[in-house]
């Protein structure tokens, strides 16, 4: 057995714990294990190929850097993610003020929707329609309770809610969203007959 | 709708991308060395808030030996426990105070609740205050002239004594009496 098939064989914690002593290759594992996760985060995030990419770089190094404060028997997804989330939040801040310094670099909601007819092919898409109708911390929410299958605790660390918080916004965000989602609903059954009907069935709230 | 959202997430999930994933190791392996300085000087820092301890240790050590030495050469503890403080310790440990002497006046005529002793004292007060004063006021007088007056007052006595004024006197008188 490799060394790298040994390391596939260990928790994230137990790869954390080898990384806080130096193992570089640890903490190699773990970013392959969430490079998907977190550039999907980002990348519905943010809505730029290119930016997410970066912006995953950028989450794995600052992980990297402060691995030192991650506590002994806590979860390495909700930190990872946590850390992810920062990163985000600061972008959208640099963003939003270099755009209000500048007037030239592109706003949130057009880096996010993009302009013109690209707007409107996203739109047609069942998450751009659930970003555009939510706020971008019901966004989060959301994406993380039916995406990453979280729970409302591990939400609420990463968001910095309390779990009650995070449940309310997650109701909150449904009721939103269940007018927006009926139309996706017929699309989905046409699209994919058979094998969704698991799915379907998951949909009645 | 977890069904549904999840499935549209599925299908726009990206690949994994290896070239990302090399970018990342390379910076990885570039920041752990300083990662690794930064471990050392944590440590040294552990270090010096050890020093520091010590140090902290050392001054509350020496405070605390003055303190046994000074109350040892003064025969307890170095702070003078004021009036105060002990009408506190007092309260605390239950020892009541005397309670104030009450005295009603009516007409000319005192009704004295309080025992003769305090009353001898209050009425004997002006005249002992006097002797105390005629007191200072002598070793005042007997210390102003450093004993010379009472030398001198002797001088001029042995000098009466020895000089024959009586007999002067008795001339005088005899002068007077004889017609």
């Amino acid at each position: 057995m490799s060394g790298d098939e040994s390391l596939r064989l260990l928790t994230d914690e137990e790869l954390v714990q080898r990384a806080k002593r130096g193992c570089t290759r640890s903490f190699g594992e773990l970013a392959h294990r969430y490079q998907v996760p977190i550039r999907h985060f980002l990348q519905r995030k943010y809505g730029v190929h290119q930016d997410a990419e970066d912006l995953t770089q950028e989450t794995f190094l600052r992980a990297f850097k402060k691995l030192w404060s991650f506590r002994e028997g806590a979860e390495f997804r909700p930190w990872i993610f946590t850390v992810a989330y920062r990163v985000a939040l600061n972008v959208l801040r640099r963003r939003q003020w270099q755009s209000l310094t500048e007037g030239s670099v592109p706003t949130v909601q057009q880096a996010r929707y993009g302009t013109g007819m690209e707007n409107e092919e996203q739109r047609d898409r069942l998450w751009d329609r659930v970003q555009s109708v939510l706020t971008p911390l019901q966004f989060t929410v959301v994406w993380l309770f039916y995406v990453e299958q979280m729970s409302a605790r591990e939400i609420g660390v990463i968001v910095r809610k309390s779990e009650g918080a995070v449940k309310t916004i997650l109701c909150r965000a449904r009721k939103i969203l269940l007018p927006h989602l009926q139309e996706f609903t017929a699309t989905f059954e046409d699209r994919e007959e058979q094998p969704s009907r698991q799915v379907n069935n998951r949909w009645a709230l | 709708m977890a069904g549904l959202l999840a499935a549209a997430a599925q299908e726009e999930r990206p690949e994994f991308s290896q070239e990302l994933h090399q970018r990342i190791l390379r910076q990885v392996a570039r920041i752990g060395a300083v990662g690794a300085d930064r471990t050392a000087r944590r440590l040294s820092s552990r270090q010096r808030w050890r020093v520091r301890l010590a140090l902290a240790g050392c001054a509350v050590a020496v405070v605390l030996a003055v303190l046994a030495v000074t109350s040892a050469r003064h025969g307890g503890f170095p702070f003078r426990v004021g009036p105060k403080t002990e009408q506190v310790a007092n309260r605390m440990s239950g020892q009541t105070e005397n309670p104030p002497e009450a005295v009603i006046h009516g007409n000319s005529r005192e009704i004295g609740l309080f025992p003769d002793r305090s009353l001898a004292v209050i009425v004997s007060t002006p005249d002992r205050t006097v002797q105390q004063l005629q007191t200072q006021l002598t070793q005042l007088e007997s210390g102003r002239w450093a004993g010379l007056d009472r030398d001198l007052l002797i001088a001029s006595e042995m000098l009466k004594n020895q000089l024959p004024l009586n007999l002067v006197a008795q001339i005088r008188t005899g002068e007077q009496r004889t017609p």
